[in-house]
């Protein structure tokens, strides 16, 4: 389970009625059995119930992406890996541009957009998914549970129980509760992995994907605190040198070789846009642009994420960064799938560079492609300041 | 009582989230006041608006930024951000630090201006944040710009929002009606073009002072 610490100050009261449920708690043993249920009178069946009451919640959040398409890929991948706990297991996919997904154990399932953004193919999220479907199977939150309800620290949790119920950020509150141990982590990794190679992927891309996620965070040293997603999934180098090394075994033994790439684009391919729009609202456009340039790797003659790159480079404007925007507004209009907005940034670039000709040429060229632009007035604006007559 | 304790749960994390774009670390100390329509107000950066109807408007300790309110905080709230110098955030955000914020600079076209608005409402962990339709319109006297935004709140809240601002010297003036989409946005719409409206500006402190 990934936890946004920015919200583990507040979890929901209804935490009080763990405390309730699991009088009689006893501590859990192995891992789960398929289609398990927990009696109501254990801490499992407490736990358990609190969180199917939080589900009822998530089940009508705004905050869901409906769409049937993209819930039926995501499930899809986690019923394959999931096997015979298929049936227990419950997908939603959350529209938050935080890169986070988590397993609760109750077997709800939440995926952020922000990850299936992140993720470059099937086989990446894959191994994410399968790392917190191991949690699930371990039941590490009920030890955690059991562990951090004997502590004073759950008193403490209880007493700051602030958060709005109905917030699907307080979920990952309460994931305050199963802050994994190192072993737990390591369990899961190797568990996830296994889970992911059994059904073929790739077992190259966990470890890939790892050190996407890595390089993103050490591209933005004013951050005070990690990301939800390193906070609580450092990518250590312990981590990758065994994920790598078995990988490496496993390539040896076995054919495993499904990486997913177009599968993946094209599951995401209606949203790809605006979950851009809400990656570069996050305002950590460092992050943003080494996650664009890595997926431009695959992707080098996408006009889409060289306008999205140009677009990062714009609104960071450190030193040197409106040349890059200008080259990456370049190379996407030369794409054949240019967004007309990248005539937009070429123009704003340039208007900020004191390059009036090229402004005005591109901001006429954004007008002549979008006429009903909802930004019409303000690009003719720009265009009488660059001296257009009749913009 | 678990009822009980889930719904106070519910009202204080509701204003939790509301009080996260206030500009002040610590509201102890707070009260309410009136401010009246019919008159005009300064609300900083020499700059008047007429209220046009009874909002209120919380002052006290850690206070620095004016916000008239209907119903509370967060809710149908007028906030005004005036005379932001360069270098400087539009606002602070409750529990992130000022050097995560993106920060103002003279240099800035309006685009830049309504992009830095929504990366700082994204810090604020809004969510689907978009903002649209920029448009050139008048401060009073001074050319200004106009946009919109959409957003939801961290609960799930559809809001709506408008945006005058001017750049004037080297500061920055933003004004923000923001409300919930369903019914209240579009009720008290038409009375924030009027205060929109009503906008005097004369020079901007800074550079007076200057």
């Amino acid at each position: 389970m990934m936890r946004d610490p920015r919200v583990r100050a507040g979890l929901p009261a209804l935490l009080v009625s763990l405390t309730l449920a699991t009088a009689h708690a006893a501590p859990a043993a192995g891992p789960l059995p398929p289609n398990y249920k927990p009696a109501l009178d254990t801490a499992e069946g407490g736990l358990w119930r609190s969180f199917d009451e939080f589900e009822k919640e998530v089940r009508v959040s705004p905050l869901l992406v409906k769409d049937e398409a993209l819930n039926a890929y995501v499930r899809k991948i986690v019923c394959d890996l999931a096997g015979p706990h298929c049936p227990s297991l419950r997908v939603y996919v959350v529209n938050d541009a935080t890169s986070n997904a988590l397993c609760a154990p109750n077997g709800m399932i939440l995926v952020w957009t922000g990850l299936l953004l992140r993720a470059q193919n099937e086989a990446e999220l894959a191994f994410v998914l399968g790392h917190e479907i191991s949690h699930y199977i371990k039941r590490h939150s009920l030890l955690n549970f059991e562990r951090t309800r004997r502590s004073a620290g759950f008193l403490t949790v209880l007493n700051v129980a602030t958060a709005g119920l109905a917030s699907i950020g307080t979920l990952i509150a309460v994931g305050a509760l199963a802050s994994y141990s190192r072993d737990q982590e390591r369990e899961a990794d190797t568990d996830g992995f296994e889970l992911a190679v059994a059904k073929g992927y790739d077992p190259r891309q966990g470890a890939l994907f790892w050190e996407n996620v890595s390089a993103e965070e050490d591209a933005n040293p004013k951050r005070a605190k990690p990301s939800p997603y390193m906070a609580s999934h450092p990518a250590t180098k312990e981590r990758l040198e065994t994920l790598n090394k078995r990988a490496a075994e496993i390539e040896s033994q076995t054919h495993a070789n499904v990486v997913g790439a177009d599968s993946h684009r094209a599951a995401i391919r209606a949203y790809r846009s605006t979950w851009m729009d809400a990656e570069l609202n996050r305002g950590e456009y460092g992050e943003s642009i080494v996650m664009i340039a890595q997926q431009l790797k695959a992707e080098a003659d996408s006009g889409e994420l060289h306008y999205f790159l140009g677009e990062a480079y714009r609104r960071r404007n450190d030193d040197g960064d409106l040349g890059k925007a200008t080259a990456s507004y370049q190379a996407a209009i030369i794409a054949a799938d240019v967004p007309i907005t990248a005539y937009r940034g070429l123009g704003l670039v340039a208007l900020k560079s004191g390059q009036k000709d090229a402004a005005r040429e591109a901001f006429a060229k954004y007008l002549s492609l979008a006429p009903e632009a909802n930004d019409r007035a303000m690009i003719q604006f720009y265009l009488v300041g660059v001296g257009e007559t009749q913009p | 009582m678990i009822a009980r304790v889930i719904g106070a749960a519910r009202v204080i994390g509701a204003l939790g989230i509301s009080l996260v774009l206030i500009s002040c670390e610590s509201v102890s100390g707070a009260g309410f006041r009136t401010v009246q329509g019919g008159m005009s107000v300064n609300v900083g950066n020499n700059v008047t608006v007429d209220p046009q109807i009874v909002w209120a408007n919380p002052f006290g300790a850690g206070i620095s930024t004016t916000v008239w309110t209907i119903d509370g905080f967060g809710l149908n709230e007028v906030r005004f951000l005036m005379g932001i110098k360069p270098g400087n955030p539009l606002t602070r955000v409750s529990g992130v630090p000022q050097s995560e914020l993106g920060s103002y600079s003279a240099t800035m076209l309006p685009n830049d201006v309504m992009d830095l608005l929504a990366s700082t409402l994204g810090k604020a962990e809004f969510q689907q944040i978009r903002a649209e339709r920029l448009r050139p319109a008048q401060f009073g006297a001074v050319q200004g710009f106009r946009f919109d935004l959409d957003y939801l709140r961290k609960s799930g809240l559809q809001m709506k929002a408008m945006v005058l601002a001017a750049q004037r010297g080297e500061t920055l003036d933003l004004i923000m009606f923001s409300a919930p989409a369903e019914y209240y946005f579009d009720r008290y719409a038409p009375t924030v073009e009027q205060i929109f409206a009503s906008v005097q500006a004369s020079a901007p402190a800074q550079a007076r002072a200057s």
